[in-house]
């Protein structure tokens, strides 16, 4: 597996997916809050999954985690996540990304970053970058009949 | 212990997870890939035969990681900002269904539900085997929390 990408390097190499990715991380339009389900690795090696509101910024996919919560041990332990656009809007399309998260903890991009979140983000929150290794775009034809199957556009680096 | 079970043994919880669910029939289903990274897939719920049960297309990602790693997580979805309508997670064990008696149920249950049925024997059933749960709720200012673990 290559070296993993800032959103901004992987929309370089694949920009119609990662505007499809764009606009379903922003599932009630660019100008409000961003929501997705990140997806981390417990201490036990299970799985555990978790709404959250990222953003991009300055060409990069950030998060802000709270830092009593179990996925902040999660991603300090294991950096590994999956980040899944919400699929509550419209549940025949999705996208979802993975890579290492990677902690922010120089104080003036964690307080650039806050300032240009649209969620509200609280003093005890830590700042992660995720950075990509792979994203999927799936849509069904022919969804609910005998014939459906899903089309699948993947990116790796 | 299987979905039945689990309202026995925490009933309002499970009301609240039922309620989540059904609103949507979808959830969201964390798995592990082969290489450890945890994976994220929709997947429709049915409850049926006092169990949760989740088809699967037949060789999809999502079952493929099951039987290899039952450990996942079931997450409700949400479709507002705000933390008010409450996240539902369940805990547990994908365990695999191959009699057909209640895979016979599931398609009948999901037939009613959705006017459509997956075609034996190509589709993957799991029920869950529950070992957790928790809810949270956002709102006025406040947070409420209820869990539960066998």
């Amino acid at each position: 597996m290559g070296k993993a990408l800032t959103w901004a390097a992987f929309a370089q190499q694949e920009p119609e997916l990662a505007a499809i990715g764009h606009r379903l991380l922003y599932p009630f339009g660019p100008d409000a809050v961003a929501l997705g389900f990140l997806a981390t690795t417990r201490a036990d090696g299970g799985p555990r999954v978790h709404p959250v509101c990222p953003a991009l910024l300055g060409g990069g996919l950030y998060v802000f985690v709270i830092d009593a919560s179990p996925k902040r041990a999660d991603l300090a332990r294991d950096g590994r996540y999956a980040l899944h656009g919400f699929p509550a809007v419209k549940d025949d399309e999705s996208f979802y990304c993975a890579g290492p998260a990677r902690e922010i903890d120089d104080p003036a991009a964690r307080a650039a970053a806050r300032a240009g979140f649209k969620s509200v983000v609280r003093d005890d929150e830590t700042l992660f970058e995720l950075r990509l290794e792979r994203a999927l775009h799936t849509t069904w034809e022919n969804a609910r009949t005998p014939a459906t199957r899903p089309i699948y556009r993947r990116w790796r680096t | 212990m299987n979905w039945d079970e689990f309202a026995q043994a925490a009933p309002e919880l499970a009301q609240l997870g039922f309620e989540r669910i059904e609103r949507s029939g979808m959830v969201l289903l964390g798995t592990l890939r082969p290489n450890g990274f945890p994976r994220i897939s929709p997947c429709e719920v049915i409850f049926c035969d006092g169990e949760a049960m989740l088809g699967m297309m037949w060789r999809s990602p999502k079952a493929l990681d099951l039987l290899r790693e039952p450990r996942c997580v079931l997450h409700s979805t949400v479709s507002k900002t705000d933390g008010t309508e409450g996240d539902f997670k369940l805990y547990g064990r994908g365990v695999d269904v191959r009699d057909l008696g209640p895979r016979k149920r599931y398609c009948e249950a999901l037939f009613a539900k959705t006017g459509w049925q997956p075609t034996e024997p190509e589709f993957h059933l799991f029920v869950i085997d529950v070992e957790a749960a928790g809810f949270t709720l956002f709102g006025g200012g406040k947070k409420l929390v209820k869990a539960w673990r066998r």
